[in-house]
């Protein structure tokens, strides 16, 4: 699913269990339909509002989540 | 015959907030008993029919009952007695319910009594608690209060034009405000550099944006008949409540406050007043940016133009509007389910005249903004003489 990125914000501080920095991000649809997302580790130093990418689904500890990367 | 009945605060008590040593049950005594015997003309215990708890997080706590728990204190059997939880805005929907009650003859006098004990937890353990308050989706995804908070900010700026400077200003103001407040948790004062410069906790918020994990307890005591027991009663002139989408990502427009904005109308409408003559507010400014947003949706600026207060000095202790000068939740600190509370008894004090050095002049009506999560649902009060 192709996607922009319409705000995002990379986290510091976070709850016990979650390694840091990990970013999440609203990413808006060609449908114009919002997803709230994680982003891929390799893409936090590239984020800026506006970014254009794919999201995937991953499981993380059994939980299933879509994950933005940026296209290449 | 329907009478109408017009709701009172006739005595409170306050916290210092902070790091304290006494536990949830001292705290909930203290309050209490703090609140019965500030009372001018007196009361008794069994004219207070109805006690609620404003308590966020039985983890912050290990108390279930807390409501039971404070009718202990109460030493009145029947009373009733019941905690509320709805996040940062328990406080003021503890005392949006206790008013409701009261004006619907249910009860005659209410104590509202808020507590949270938090700084015994780490930043994390914290964190994993307070993320709780956002959607499901933000909870499954991580994106923490602060993150959440972000995006609005993120989006804010963009739309609008607003700097990093205008959010860094808020937290200024509030750390200058709080020198003057006893009860402030920081007497400490920061530059916008320094609040710029500050340890990043989830872009763009940084540690000298976020209000701080506190300790404290409030309570203030309501009344259906506050002439009888004091002589110098505050009224409760309007309130309303609104709600908006949980989620910050679900919003049609994630920089506006759309809750405060439903609740702050219903509050004017009730009270018969319009934005202009509040003269001094307390807005809930859980991350500094919010303080911006409040100014928005409470009507003291139009969409967009929030910031502007702020460079402009116009909603400084001295300004045309002073907002937060108790030093907001940023720099007098969170206690969460005391918070709400303790914002109504900033404008309580103003309006008695009793702020000290924080008094300002001629205050006839006062408002309180006070939200939960990143605005979801907001109790929106003013008060007056």
């Amino acid at each position: 699913m192709q996607v922009k990125l319409i705000a995002y914000s990379v986290i510091e501080v976070a709850p016990p269990g979650y390694q840091t920095p990990y970013g999440v991000a609203i990413a808006e649809d060609e449908n114009g339909a919002r997803h709230l997302v994680r982003i891929k580790q390799d893409n936090l130093n590239m984020l800026k509002t506006g970014l254009s990418g794919e999201i995937s689904r991953e499981k993380v500890d059994n939980v299933e989540l879509e994950f933005f990367h940026a296209k290449k | 015959m329907w009478k109408t009945i017009t709701v009172g605060i006739v005595a409170y008590s306050h916290s210092k907030y902070g790091r304290l040593a006494e536990d949830i049950p001292t705290l909930l005594e203290s309050a209490i008993e703090g609140a019965i015997s500030n009372a001018e003309g007196g009361i008794d215990s069994t004219d207070i029919d109805l006690l609620i708890v404003s308590n966020v997080d039985n983890q912050f706590s290990n108390q279930h009952q807390i409501g039971t728990v404070a009718l202990r204190y109460l030493h009145n059997p029947q009373a009733e007695a019941f905690r509320i939880e709805v996040a940062c805005a328990s406080g003021g929907m503890a005392t949006y319910l206790a008013k409701q009650m009261i004006e619907s003859g249910s009860a005659r006098n209410a104590l509202v009594v808020g507590v949270e004990k938090m700084t015994h937890l780490s930043t994390g353990v914290t964190t994993s608690i307070l993320i709780r308050g956002g959607a499901p989706e933000e909870i499954k995804y991580g994106a923490t209060q602060p993150a959440a908070y972000g995006f609005m900010s993120q989006l804010y700026m963009q739309k609008y034009g607003a700097t990093e400077d205008d959010y860094a200003l808020a937290a200024v103001k509030n750390h200058k405000n709080a020198m003057k407040n006893p009860w402030a948790q920081f007497h400490k004062e920061f530059t916008v550099e320094a609040v710029k410069n500050s340890t990043m906790i989830a872009s763009p918020i940084r540690l000298l944006h976020c209000s701080p994990i506190s300790d404290g307890a409030t309570a203030i005591l309501l009344s259906g008949e506050p002439k009888k027991y004091t002589d110098t009663p505050v009224y409760i002139k309007g309130m309303g409540i609104g709600y908006d989408t949980m989620g910050v990502f679900e919003r049609e427009d994630p920089t506006f406050m759309l809750a405060t904005k439903i609740a702050s109308d219903k509050a004017y409408k009730s009270a018969k007043i319009e934005p202009k003559q509040v003269q001094v507010a307390e807005v809930h400014d859980a991350f500094s940016p919010a303080e911006i947003f409040a100014y928005e949706a409470i009507g003291l600026a139009k969409k967009g133009e929030g910031y502007k207060l702020l460079r402009e000095g116009r909603t400084m202790a001295d300004g045309e509007i002073p907002v937060n000068v108790s030093g907001g939740l940023k720099a007098k600190g969170h206690p969460i389910g005391a918070t709400g509370i303790g914002m109504i008894i900033e404008i309580y004090l103003q309006l008695l005249g009793q702020a000290g050095e924080r008094q300002v002049r001629g205050v006839e009506y006062g408002l309180v903004e006070n939200h939960g999560g990143t605005g979801a649902t907001s109790v929106v009060t003013v008060l007056g003489r």
